[in-house]
């Protein structure tokens, strides 16, 4: 974090804005904060590394592993989608604790197998167009 | 942008299906792991890819 720029003094105070920078080759960016009404004095800047990745995972025939995998790679504070495909998912008490975990983290699950009721129905042709735009895709 | 599909088994229905789609809208190479001798050629393929999946 910097100084603030130094200068007159601002007006009152106001409600703070930000405004993000971002270098485009390494993704590191920094917030720049600022009263709303005195954009030309900063408060602070705070350096922020925005180097997260969308990651899809495809759980295909050893679900109990993938969807632990899912979990696991959480860690990393990545985006982490799940796609159970072709296949319900078997009612074991782990896949249950594994996909309540990953809706309370907030992960989406989605499947193409419309017996699979409480997650979001998507076809083989939409997860085909939704793949492309992951970073990585993690078929298990 | 570019693909690359390594496969060690027989794809089944839903890949080649996914692999169906996406040809019509990126550029797809799929290279059977089992068949594929040429160890450079796969290094080129992953080194040209945008993206390398697994199957």
């Amino acid at each position: 974090m910097t100084a603030p720029r130094r200068g007159r003094k601002p007006p009152s105070p106001q409600i703070a804005r930000y405004s993000w920078h971002e270098c485009r080759a390494c993704f590191r960016g920094s917030v720049i904060i600022y009263l709303a009404a005195a954009e030309k004095y900063p408060i602070a800047e705070v350096q922020v590394d925005k180097t997260v990745k969308k990651i899809a995972v495809l759980v295909r025939d050893r679900q109990g592993e993938a969807l632990r995998m899912a979990v696991g790679i959480t860690l990393m504070d990545d985006v982490i989608d799940v796609y159970i495909l072709d296949r319900k998912v078997e009612e074991t008490e782990e896949n249950s604790f594994n996909i309540e975990t990953m809706k309370d983290l907030g992960m989406n699950v989605f499947t193409n197998y419309e017996g699979n009721r409480g997650i979001t129905f998507f076809s083989t042709g939409e997860i085909a167009k939704k793949l492309l735009r992951y970073d990585h895709v993690l078929p298990y | 942008m570019k693909i690359l599909y390594l496969t060690n088994r027989e794809p089944d229905e839903t890949i080649r299906e996914i692999i169906h789609y996406q040809k019509k809208m990126i550029d797809v190479t799929i290279v059977d792991m089992r068949t594929e001798k040429d160890r450079d050629r796969i290094i080129d393929l992953i080194a040209a890819s945008d993206k390398v999946v697994s199957w």
